[in-house]
């Protein structure tokens, strides 16, 4: 899998590298590490002062690119880019097109708690365009240099579209050589007060949902081909952090997700209980475009 | 057909407690053991007051006080007193079960699949007729909000129902085609639930603060203008105009149930449930005989007939001044705008619980995978609670609703003595003082403000009741999860 890194100098670089790191070794695929400078004027400008900062941009990137090289190390072919363009999701994309990059990786915002995804003006601008799947690392993550992803859990809503965001996950894990398992997420927050239909009114409607989620399950798995093989769980909680809680997470686990049926198509678009779910997600977060039928 | 003995059975057949622990049991509870949620008596005193104003103060004077005079006042005393005894009752009987649900699941489980149906047609009328008759009276209070801030209304066809109560008797006429703002909000409210909104108890506490508010202003500003000579003659229409009003009334006390249904929510129910209730009882009753007294001081008894925004026009009136009626008006908007999202919320969900039992149609609890809520379950109420909102005048929907909420409640109450005799075993989380005298008084007074409606309410009631029954004996009974041979649903 021909994986970008989108780099700066900073922790969520770095982060950001590690994950793409991991993709790239166990794809057996190569590493594209980027760094997108600011552009500056076209034509000269008066005593050249715009010359003078284009070039420290550009010493500062080759400064932060050795920091990815050593961080690479031999350990998987790479190459080391810096572009300037008019906006980073811009220079992003043309060089996830130019490259032919498979997917995208990206840092968390520095707002992000630890351990957390918060995604940042660069990533949301480019979570919007993005062809390819996109993925998000939480802050302060660092999987030892030689783990390998251990599972995709792909979350999902069992609805029409659903089966083919699993067929998504389901490639990318055989490109990843790891097995995928489906998660349906339960959350059960919707309680109304005050209420004559009682205060645990809400609940029936969950566990019907429980009921159908499951029988979705199934039905996807049916339609999928066996390899790598597929598992299914519910996560089920009173909020989100509590549904994440109540199921087992493998070390080095991605948790992918598909993009809103509402958005445009072979785009990522992030929907609301998706934003949910990376926004609580404490692994790295897969997001896939949006699939045709 | 089936023969009468099977038929029987099948009316009297008891939904199994575990079967009703399972279908309501949370995330943690996976053995079904049911975790406390540790509502406090305070939170509990808010929900009741929550839920019970605005489902008809800001609109009932209008209907009321032409019936009973300045005597009103004693109606809603009545009124309040009845709706004590009733959630006393109901709260035994919600006790007894150790999942919070609504009349109709305890029904099923203490007293029988024919009783909980017959109390699911009460509720039908308890949750989306009165959601129908608030949507209505926000009508009004927007319609009044325009008027003062673009300096006229909707035109009066948009505005109103072209079915006129007259005399109780529905005839079309009148000038309205339809009352759109009704029906607008009934929609509005229907999308947000199917968006998956829910109201918090944080949003509860303050929408409740905004209520009270809103009517503590109405109290000190129309105080000023308080002449007893407008009190004078108290009863023009003696005892029997005053009964007649408090049965129309009873309907502003709909949502104290809201408090008896915690029963296993709250901590120490047996000391927590009536402190709660008769708390919120006593606010609320306070509340309203307050803006009573004062509103009726403020005018002539004559002035209130038909009267639209009722609240807001009595200050605009007084004050010459647009403002106090302008807040008071937005206030009711927004507060009632959140009782109208409750109410829709709990017929949808009575509904879903019914049809998970197999009594209605799957369609009613299929739930949507992308909103995560019920869907075809919202879309059906709401097309009928905005079809009635549209095309039925406010005064024969109070009556619907009061009829439907003191039958129901009729039920309950006589359910609490039949299953001290039947069941006493039975673990009960609170206990009616005074047993058998209050159920018996709270039966006594249904009857005594049921006996007080109109008899157009009776003729519209025995319609629904037919078509429930022929639903029931066409559809429900044979569908039942309960049934041997039905669709066994995990």
């Amino acid at each position: 899998m021909k994986v970008l890194v989108g780099y700066a100098a900073d922790s969520g670089g770095s982060e950001a590298l590690a994950v793409g790191l991991q993709l790239a070794c166990a794809s057996g695929g190569s590493l594209t590490v980027c760094t997108i400078l600011p552009e500056t004027w076209g034509h000269p400008s008066m005593a050249r002062v715009d010359g003078e900062y284009a070039l420290f941009l550009e010493q500062h990137a080759q400064k932060s690119l050795e920091k990815a090289r050593a961080q690479v190390g031999a350990r998987a072919p790479a190459t080391y880019l810096c572009r300037a363009a008019p906006a980073v999701h811009e220079g992003l994309l043309a060089v996830a097109a130019e490259e032919s990059s498979e997917c995208v990786v990206l840092g968390s915002a520095r707002r992000a708690s630890r351990g957390h995804i918060r995604t940042g003006s660069v990533t949301t601008s480019f979570l919007y365009s993005a062809p390819i799947p996109v993925v998000l690392t939480p802050r302060g993550y660092a999987p030892p240099a030689s783990a390998r992803p251990g599972r995709i859990t792909c979350a999902i809503s069992p609805a029409a579209e659903a089966v083919r965001t699993a067929r998504y996950a389901q490639r990318i894990c055989s490109r990843l050589k790891v097995p995928l398992r489906l998660m349906t997420f339960i959350v059960r927050d919707r309680q109304m007060y005050p209420t004559g239909a009682g205060y645990d009114a809400e609940n029936l409607v969950a566990n019907q949902w429980r009921a159908q989620a499951s029988e979705g399950q199934n039905r996807i798995i049916a339609a999928l081909p066996p390899d790598p093989p597929v598992t299914a769980g519910i996560a089920d909680g009173k909020t989100w952090k509590a549904a994440f809680a109540s199921i087992p997470w493998q070390d080095c686990e991605i948790i992918a997700v598909g993009s809103s049926h509402l958005g445009p198509l072979l785009r990522v678009f992030l929907g609301s209980n998706a934003a949910r779910i990376v926004r609580e997600a404490t692994v790295p977060c897969l997001i896939l475009p949006r699939q045709d039928g | 057909m089936t023969d009468t003995p099977a038929f029987l059975s099948r009316l009297l057949r008891k939904k199994p407690v575990e079967l009703l622990a399972r279908d309501m049991s949370g995330a943690e509870d996976a053995e079904h053991k049911h975790l406390k949620r540790g509502i406090t008596p305070f939170q509990l005193t808010m929900f009741g007051v929550g839920s019970t104003i605005g489902t008809g103060i800001f609109f009932v004077l209008s209907e009321t006080v032409p019936t009973a005079g300045p005597a009103v006042i004693v109606s809603f005393l009545i009124a309040g007193l009845v709706a004590g005894l009733t959630a006393l009752c109901y709260a035994e009987m919600a006790s007894m079960i150790p999942v919070s649900g609504s009349s109709y699941s305890y029904a099923y489980v203490t007293l029988g699949e024919g009783v909980a149906f017959f109390v699911a047609c009460c509720l039908i009328l308890e949750y989306g007729i009165s959601a129908a008759a608030v949507a209505v009276g926000w009508s009004g209070y927007l319609n009044k909000v325009f008027e003062i801030v673009l300096g006229s209304g909707l035109p009066a066809s948009l505005v109103s129902a072209p079915l006129v109560a007259d005399g109780y008797s529905l005839a079309i006429g009148g000038d309205g085609i339809l009352n759109l703002p009704a029906v607008i909000l009934v929609i509005l409210c229907s999308l947000l639930l199917i968006r998956g909104t829910t109201e918090s108890a944080k949003a509860n506490a303050i929408m409740v603060v905004l209520k009270l508010a809103i009517l503590v202003m109405f109290v000190a500003i129309a105080v000023t203008g308080f002449s007893a000579a407008n009190l004078q003659p108290f009863a023009p229409h003696g005892f029997a105009g005053v009964s007649a009003a408090a049965g129309t009334i009873f309907f502003t006390y709909v949502g104290l149930d809201a408090v008896s249904t915690a029963g296993e929510e709250v901590e120490n129910p047996k000391r927590n449930l009536p402190i709660a209730i008769i708390a919120a009882l006593i606010i609320v009753t306070s509340l309203y005989v307050l803006v009573a007294v004062t509103a009726l001081g403020v005018q002539p008894s004559a002035a209130f007939d038909g009267q639209e925004a009722g609240l807001a026009t009595i200050l605009q009136d007084l004050t010459g001044s647009d403002w106090p009626a302008l807040v008071l008006a937005c206030g009711a908007v927004i507060s009632v705008f959140s009782v109208t999202l409750v109410v829709l919320y709990g017929q949808t969900r009575i509904l879903f619980a019914m049809s998970r039992d197999g009594l209605l149609p799957e369609l009613f609890y299929r739930v949507n995978p992308h909103t995560l809520s019920p869907v075809a379950c919202t879309i059906v109420v709401a097309i009928f609670v905005a079809c009635i909102a549209a095309f039925v005048p406010d005064a024969v929907l109070w009556e619907l609703t009061s009829m439907g909420t003191l039958v129901a409640f009729m039920v309950v109450s006589t359910g609490v003595i039949v299953l001290r005799q039947t069941r006493p075993d039975m673990p009960r989380g609170f206990r009616v003082p005074f047993y058998p005298v209050l159920p018996l008084l709270s039966i006594a007074s249904c009857i005594y403000l049921v006996c007080n409606l109109n008899p157009a309410t009776y003729q519209l009631f025995a319609v629904w009741l037919v078509i429930g029954g022929v639903f029931y004996l066409a559809y429900s009974m044979r569908h039942s999860r309960l049934e041997p041979a039905g669709k066994d649903r995990p």
